[in-house]
């Protein structure tokens, strides 16, 4: 079965004063039909900008090179045209701060209308009564009188679900959801992840949940991808990598994620060190300056990943587990 | 020996028009302790520490030592904030953008202590500098040339720098990467152990109050509904709020939001 999200050797380098920023390195991920994908990783390690590049919504600045098939047809490089019928429709994404993302001087009613006036050729009356039942849908009470409503009057965990029910009102095949509670509360938090959990289930959507917070996106992801210094480290299926994770860096991530269940410590664990400079090229592993395992082939050689191709229904626990190290953790 | 609190706070009420943001609270906190404050966005966590340090309107008591900080005047109210400091939740906005780090630094000093040599204040700044581990050749940087842990660092150098006896964090970490977190937090507690600084610590990350706490209190809707030692509420949380709010918190490998967490 063909995947319904295929990047290969995805690259993206953004043109700068100071030099050329190589914030994706050789990125390839596949999202099945009904699939859950989760990137994770720190500010900066790339997982926003590879998928800003899916949507092709980059800054001018930004140089994308590899292959992007959405539904079997490759995108990159489309036209505006192309992408803009996919945009929105097929293929969208929902953003970390759903303030910023709704227009403030129209109403919710209005902005949702809009979606379906512009990509279906809806009227504006059906439009708005598909815009009430999507409300309904995304569990906002009282959605009649909300959909009158201006962004600034709806908390934080409302506006989030306008933005999730405006990005699955022309029924998408892809909704790619970027830090989607870490502008949340906890409690609220938790209901945005069952909502999109729900919507996954009903709609047989394919979801891509980038977060740096590992915790957030066990709950929800078929296969996690972990993403340093604008490359995938490591690869494996949702609830492996917890138990088994082998790159160092996953590692050291998982000991910062420190969560209810796990004993009070004396100091919480860090990561200790910075990510490097992503206008360089180093000969060796990114994450060897900062890790406790690296030895005199960590700089000088780099780690590939260890199957270059993830095939999402191969998922044996142990053998579809790719790691990018010289010595990974044996699980 | 008795010791009489360090801050004092009855009946403190925030009144924004006819919004009660924050209904009849009271609670004392002691020299050198931490107090964790949770409850979600709207709570009136931040209007309450904003309330203790006179920045928003307020009724009530607030005793600092005996001295009452909504009552005292003007004059009196700048001298107590020498002692009383604060971080926020965003570190970049909390900076002035046009200072360099040096004179941010040195603002606190030249306010509080202006009697002080030109080179005494540079070791002094330099000393917190290092303490707080940012290099001596960023003194000359603005806030923009950082990191958001950086930023918070030099924040963290701000409220330190005249060693106060109370600091207000207002989520001083809610911006950061996980892996960030951990080292301002840890930064945060080795200072105050050096200058046995009290803390008001407001955050909705559970797992980061239960590690820094000595007791919390929980807010939901303008009021107080619990208030215990952090190793009791943690293990048997009594309000219903408090035990929604603990289950919300992810677990690393639990497959699925449980249902119980939802309000």
């Amino acid at each position: 079965m063909q995947p319904v999200l295929n990047i290969k050797q995805l690259d993206v380098k953004f043109k700068q004063s100071t030099g050329v920023v190589h914030a994706v390195r050789q990125v390839t991920l596949s999202l099945g039909l009904g699939e859950c994908l989760g990137v994770v990783g720190e500010s900066g390690s790339g997982k926003t900008q590879a998928f800003m590049a899916v949507m092709g919504i980059l800054e001018k600045n930004a140089l994308v090179q590899g292959s992007i098939q959405f539904e079997g047809r490759e995108i990159l490089g489309a036209s505006p045209t192309t992408l803009n019928r996919i945009r929105g429709a097929k293929l969208t994404m929902v953003f970390q701060d759903p303030m910023s993302s709704l227009t403030p001087h129209l109403t919710i009613g209005t902005q949702m209308a809009e979606v379906l006036v512009v990509h279906q050729k809806e009227s504006w009356g059906n439009a708005e009564r598909a815009a009430l039942q999507m409300l309904d849908q995304v569990r906002v009470p009282e959605a009649a009188r909300r959909l009158k409503c201006y962004p600034h009057e709806l908390s934080g965990g409302m506006r989030q679900r306008v933005m999730i029910g405006m990005s699955l009102l022309c029924k998408p095949s892809v909704l790619i959801a970027d830090e989607p509670t870490t502008a949340l509360d906890v409690t609220v938090q938790a209901q945005i992840i069952k909502l999109l959990q729900e919507m996954r289930a009903e709609l047989g959507l394919s979801l891509v949940l980038i977060s740096h917070d590992l915790a957030i996106v066990s709950g929800l992801a078929d296969t996690i991808a972990v993403m340093y210094a604008g490359r995938i480290v490591e690869q494996s299926s949702g609830g492996n990598i917890f138990q088994h994770a082998k790159h160092p860096y996953t590692v050291a991530l998982l000991k910062c994620t420190s969560d209810l269940a796990s004993p009070r410590l004396d100091r919480l664990p860090t990561l200790q060190g910075f990510p490097p400079d992503l206008t360089q090229e180093l000969p060796g592993c990114d994450f060897a300056a900062r890790c406790s395992r690296a030895s005199e082939i960590c700089r000088r050689v780099r780690p590939e990943l260890s199957a270059a191709t993830f095939e999402y229904r191969s998922l044996d626990a142990q053998s579809a587990h790719p790691v990018a190290c010289h010595h990974p953790y044996e699980s | 020996m008795i010791h009489s609190p360090l801050l004092q706070v009855s009946d403190l009420c925030v009144q924004f028009g006819a919004f009660t943001a924050v209904n009849p609270v009271s609670f004392d906190l002691n020299e050198g302790e931490t107090l964790g404050l949770v409850g979600e966005s709207g709570s009136g966590k931040s209007s309450l520490a904003r309330a203790i340090l006179r920045l928003v309107p307020a009724t009530g008591v607030v005793l600092w030592k005996s001295e009452n900080i909504l009552a005292c005047s003007h004059q009196r109210l700048r001298r107590l904030r020498r002692d009383l400091s604060i971080i926020f939740q965003d570190p970049l906005a909390s900076l002035n953008p046009r200072m360099q780090v040096g004179d941010l630094l040195a603002e606190p000093l030249h306010i509080f202590e202006p009697a002080l040599s030109h080179n005494e204040r540079q070791r002094r700044i330099l000393k917190m500098l290092d303490r707080v581990g940012l290099h001596a050749n960023m003194l000359t940087q603005y806030p923009h040339e950082f990191s958001g842990g950086q930023c918070q660092r030099i924040g963290v150098a701000r409220a330190m720098m005249l060693q106060p006896q109370l600091l207000v964090c207002d989520e001083p970490v809610s911006s950061l990467d996980v892996s960030i977190q951990g080292q301002i937090v840890n930064l945060l507690v080795d200072l105050q152990i050096e200058f046995n600084t009290a803390m008001l610590f407001i955050s909705h990350n559970m797992a980061v109050v239960r590690h820094i706490s000595d007791r919390v209190l929980v807010m939901y809707r303008g009021q107080l509904v619990e208030s215990a030692s952090c190793d009791t509420l943690f293990a048997a949380p009594v309000h219903p709020y408090t035990r929604a709010l603990l289950a919300a918190v992810p677990v690393i490998g639990a497959t699925a939001a449980r249902p119980s967490a939802m309000l």
